[in-house]
């Protein structure tokens, strides 16, 4: 281990059953999985069979951090949270959460790289880490206490520096949809599982630092390299209106700074200026969040940028609101980022004052206040469209008692009161009633519950759902076949970036074009949006990339919320970006020198035996006909238009069917069932998958 | 005495505040400190001339004309040409400075543009005056091409009818008003 820089050099075990605490050498266990998802799918490969259930003892939940977490490379405070998914429908299949905030780099300090969680407590217990040490200390004093509660009490004892991963109330009442968080507003799925094993919370001090291997000059400049051609949040490179410094302009993005946008809630206000790219001591102007997706008005309530470690975008914006104070009693000051900040107002149809208006925003307040404490997940915004699609067409009220159904006051919903989560939100965290305790299975299981054939489900467009409990996360309305492949992939949504944060960057489609080609090959890579054209091999080369990239970011510790860095703000350069960032990250941090291409095969591999352990669970080796299924909805227009019409983002199923075979030749996959054959498992390092696989008849 | 390098800096400094300038802005400004363009022994050079030599001298200056012939003077420095392009529209008044930056975006990406846009910088103007200029726009038949569409949550975007079909405008203005917040 001594020669490797990057990792911290040791994975914790904690078999919670037993007590006992064991710890692995990182390098030499995990090295060819780098950290992150490839540590979680490694560990389940080995270690949990294929007919375990999340909630059971055998499950394993996998903390992991990788190489560049801790360091000074922008973006790496990232933390994989790897296990059985408890809301993958019909059967718990491997997935995993994603959590930012400040736990990554702590634990790294701490001398760890990751946790591997097994067994169950027989009483609700906390794990406390600090400085190469860990102890499971009781916690039934936290056991029914929020997550704010718990980080507090957790601080108490380990001091203010301590990062603390909590579940609210959900987790510890096994609702499938909660989460485990961080820093305030930090969130991974997977709650549910720390529940079952009675383990309310991990808290974390470290005081130690990363070691980097390769010439300190060289790092800082990579460092340097690498905050230049940073964009805003989601790696959107172009500002949303003109600028004196820029080219381009595109109200889409979320690079929002410009002179006379005001954090209006600091003291004094700051303006965010015009945000010169070359100005790297300005980044964090660039992104706000609340204004993005709150709208306009939310400007006068931004108090500054927050978000995790060593990343300077700054996308959980923080806003005070002195209203819910005063009216819900609630802390003034929220801060989230994406679909989080949104949770609340997503369960309301209309407001008094508006889509946008401040009635909106007290929504959205309320519901960072219960999500972020009670711990609730929304399953990327599929919660609230089944709640919409369950109340409109009376489901609940065929499903649910009239008694409790009379409980909720739906008139305050109709009119866009957001007092109406005090009721909802507490009663899905503690499982009150049938209606909060479906909706908290996450859809899958929900409609098993009720009855409701998934096929209703996978009609409806305005539903978004895709399959396996999970709605789809940037798909064909992003980047058209490429997206609608990603979205097979996974047994959750697929918490993809690559593509997405590539299509939305903001330059025009000439230049996104000259990059693809240098990217992908062809300019044929990519259509502007609702442009599509038929499926080619460099779409399924994006396809492939978009994957690979998102697993090694998952590994490596990046934030694939703001990489792949292909693009970049800078005319100088052409707008490239570089698409070699994570190999130079990674060999000066680590020493082991990769290249691109020798790092992708690493990825391939981790995203490989993720292919792997989905064939194992579902004992199917058909993934083509029996997991990587696309939703009727893709494939319809409300206006009936044609595939590859102007203005419609309608995929052709016959063109879906060619862009799936594209993509598993792409792999080396069989075209056939679209699973990895022998020969790729044995390329990729993994003949024991092959074998295990082979045995039982999973491979071909 | 003013000199080349006094000029780009007062160039420069104009355009790193997001400002065009032309010869008499330069010249009354060095008037206004109190600088002379010479000194009493010699023929003071021309302002033109100035501008000329601070040209030959400064590569990142650049200069920009309308139809009225007028030259203003930017930095590539600090701004690009497709802004100063934005400054000259503006000159020309609200209504073609609307029109053309709807045409180009309809053009070149192709997209229609939220009509709150133009109350940012640069363009600053007031919600209330957008509206009766919109209406003069539709009196008008120069801006014929100029179509409005209103999003799901009730805001107003414009495309050009010449580079954008209704229904890939309205599909894209959904897409930047509510689909990109509504799948982030």
């Amino acid at each position: 281990m001594a020669q490797y820089g990057g990792w911290a050099g040791k994975v914790l075990r904690v078999d919670l059953s037993t007590g006992r605490i064991t710890t692995e050498d990182t390098v030499e266990k995990y090295r060819d999985y780098v950290g992150g998802t490839g540590i979680g799918y490694k560990v389940l490969w080995d270690e949990v069979g294929p007919n375990v259930k999340a909630f059971d003892p055998e499950n394993k939940i996998i903390f992991a951090t990788g190489p560049l977490a801790g360091t000074s490379a922008p973006c790496n405070g990232r933390t994989a949270i790897t296990t059985l998914w408890p809301s993958c429908w019909p059967k718990h299949l491997v997935a995993s959460g994603h959590m930012g905030g400040h736990f990554a780099a702590e634990l790294k300090y701490a001398g760890f790289d990751g946790v591997i969680v097994e067994g169950r407590a027989d009483h609700p217990v906390w794990l406390a880490i600090s400085d190469g040490k860990a102890e499971i200390r009781d916690g039934r004093h936290l056991w029914g206490q929020g997550i704010r509660r718990t980080n507090y009490e957790i601080s108490r004892e380990m001091g203010a520096e301590a990062a603390v991963a909590a579940i609210g109330q959900a987790g510890e009442n096994m609702v499938p949809l909660s989460v485990i968080s961080n820093s305030g507003s930090h969130t991974g799925a997977g709650g549910a599982v720390l529940g079952s094993k009675n383990l309310k919370a991990i808290g974390v001090r470290g005081t130690g630092s990363i070691r980097i291997a390769g010439d300190k000059g060289d790092w800082e400049k990579a460092v340097k390299h690498h905050l230049s051609i940073l964009g805003a949040n989601n790696q959107h490179v172009v500002p949303n209106s003109p600028q004196p410094w820029a080219e381009y302009y595109n109200p889409g993005t979320r690079w929002l700074a410009a002179r006379g946008r005001v954090w209006g809630a600091s003291d004094p206000p700051i303006d965010t200026g015009t945000g010169d790219p070359h100005n790297l001591n300005r980044i964090a102007y660039r992104t706000n969040s609340a204004a993005f997706f709150l709208g306009p008005d939310a400007w006068k309530n931004t108090v500054r940028g927050n978000g995790c470690t060593a990343c300077p975008i700054r996308c959980h914006t923080r806003i005070k609101v002195p209203a819910v104070a005063s009216k819900y009693g609630i802390s003034e000051i929220g801060q989230s980022t994406c679909i989080r900040l949104v949770l609340g107002k997503r369960f309301f149809k209309k407001f008094p004052d508006g889509p946008l208006g401040q009635t909106s925003i007290e929504a959205c307040m309320l519901g960072m206040h219960f999500a972020d404490d009670l711990g609730i997940w929304d399953n990327y915004g599929q919660l609230q469209r089944d709640f919409h699609k369950c109340h409109n067409e009376g489901i609940f009220k065929n499903k649910v008692g009239a008694k409790e159904y009379q409980s909720y006051s739906w008139d305050k919903l109709e009119r866009g009161d957001p007092a109406f989560l005090f009721e909802l939100l507490p009663r899905i965290a503690n499982r009150e009633g049938e209606l909060a305790t479906a909706l908290g299975l996450g859809t899958g299981f929900m409609l098993e519950r009720w009855s409701i054939p998934e096929a209703e489900w996978k009609k409806d467009h305005q539903l978004n759902y895709w399959k396996h409990g999970h709605p789809k996360h940037h798909s064909h309305e992003d980047a058209g076949q490429c997206g609608v492949v990603i979205n097979t992939q996974y047994n959750r949504d697929a918490q993809c970036h690559s593509h997405s944060n590539f299509t939305r960057n903001g330059l025009p489609i000439e230049v996104q074009k000259k990059l693809a080609v240098d990217l992908w090959g062809s300019e044929a890579a990519i259509d502007p949006l609702g442009e599509f054209t038929p499926m080619n091999a460099h779409k399924a080369k994006m396809a492939k990339w978009s994957l690979l990239r998102k697993e090694l970011h998952d590994s490596i510790a990046l934030c694939n919320w703001m990489g792949p860095w292909s693009a970049s703000p800078l005319k100088e350069r052409g707008y490239k970006g570089d698409d070699s960032l994570e190999s130079l990250l990674y060999s000066l941090a680590t020493g082991d020198g990769k290249s691109r291409e020798e790092l992708d095969e690493v990825a391939e591999r981790i995203f490989v035996l993720h292919r792997a352990l989905t064939i194992r669970g579902m004992g199917t080796r058909d993934m083509r006909t029996q997991h990587d299924t696309i939703p009727d909805w893709v494939f319809a227009d409300e206006k009936d238009r044609a595939p590859f019409t102007k203005g419609t983002i309608r995929m052709d199923k016959t063109d879906i069917g060619n862009a799936m075979t594209m993509f598993y030749r792409e792999l080396g996959w069989d075209t056939a069932t679209g699973s990895p054959t022998r020969d790729t498992y044995k390329r990729l390092g993994l003949p024991e998958v092959a074998e295990e696989l082979g045995k039982a008849g999973l491979t071909v | 005495m003013i000199y080349p390098l006094e000029v780009a800096e007062f160039i420069r400094e104009n355009s790193k505040a997001g400002e065009l300038v032309t010869a008499a802005l330069i010249e009354s400004a060095f008037e206004e400190h109190g600088l002379a363009a010479g000194n009493a022994e010699e023929e003071p050079p021309s302002i033109s001339a100035l501008i000329e030599e601070a040209f030959r001298s400064h590569g990142d200056l650049k200069e920009i004309s309308d139809d009225s012939g007028i030259a203003r003077y930017f930095s590539g420095l600090f701004m690009t040409e497709a802004y100063a392009r934005v400054l000259l529209l503006k000159l020309q008044g609200p209504l073609e400075m609307i029109a053309e930056v709807i045409r180009e975006n309809s053009r070149a990406y192709p997209r229609p543009v939220p009509l709150a846009l133009f109350e940012w910088s640069p363009f600053d103007l007031s919600r209330e005056r957008i509206e009766p200029i919109l209406k003069e726009m539709a009196e008008s038949p120069g801006y014929r091409d100029i179509a409005l569409l209103t999003t799901s949550i009730g805001n107003l975007f414009a495309y050009s009818t010449d580079y954008l079909e209704p229904g890939h405008a309205e599909m894209l203005a959904e897409w930047i008003d509510v689909g990109q917040a509504e799948n982030p």
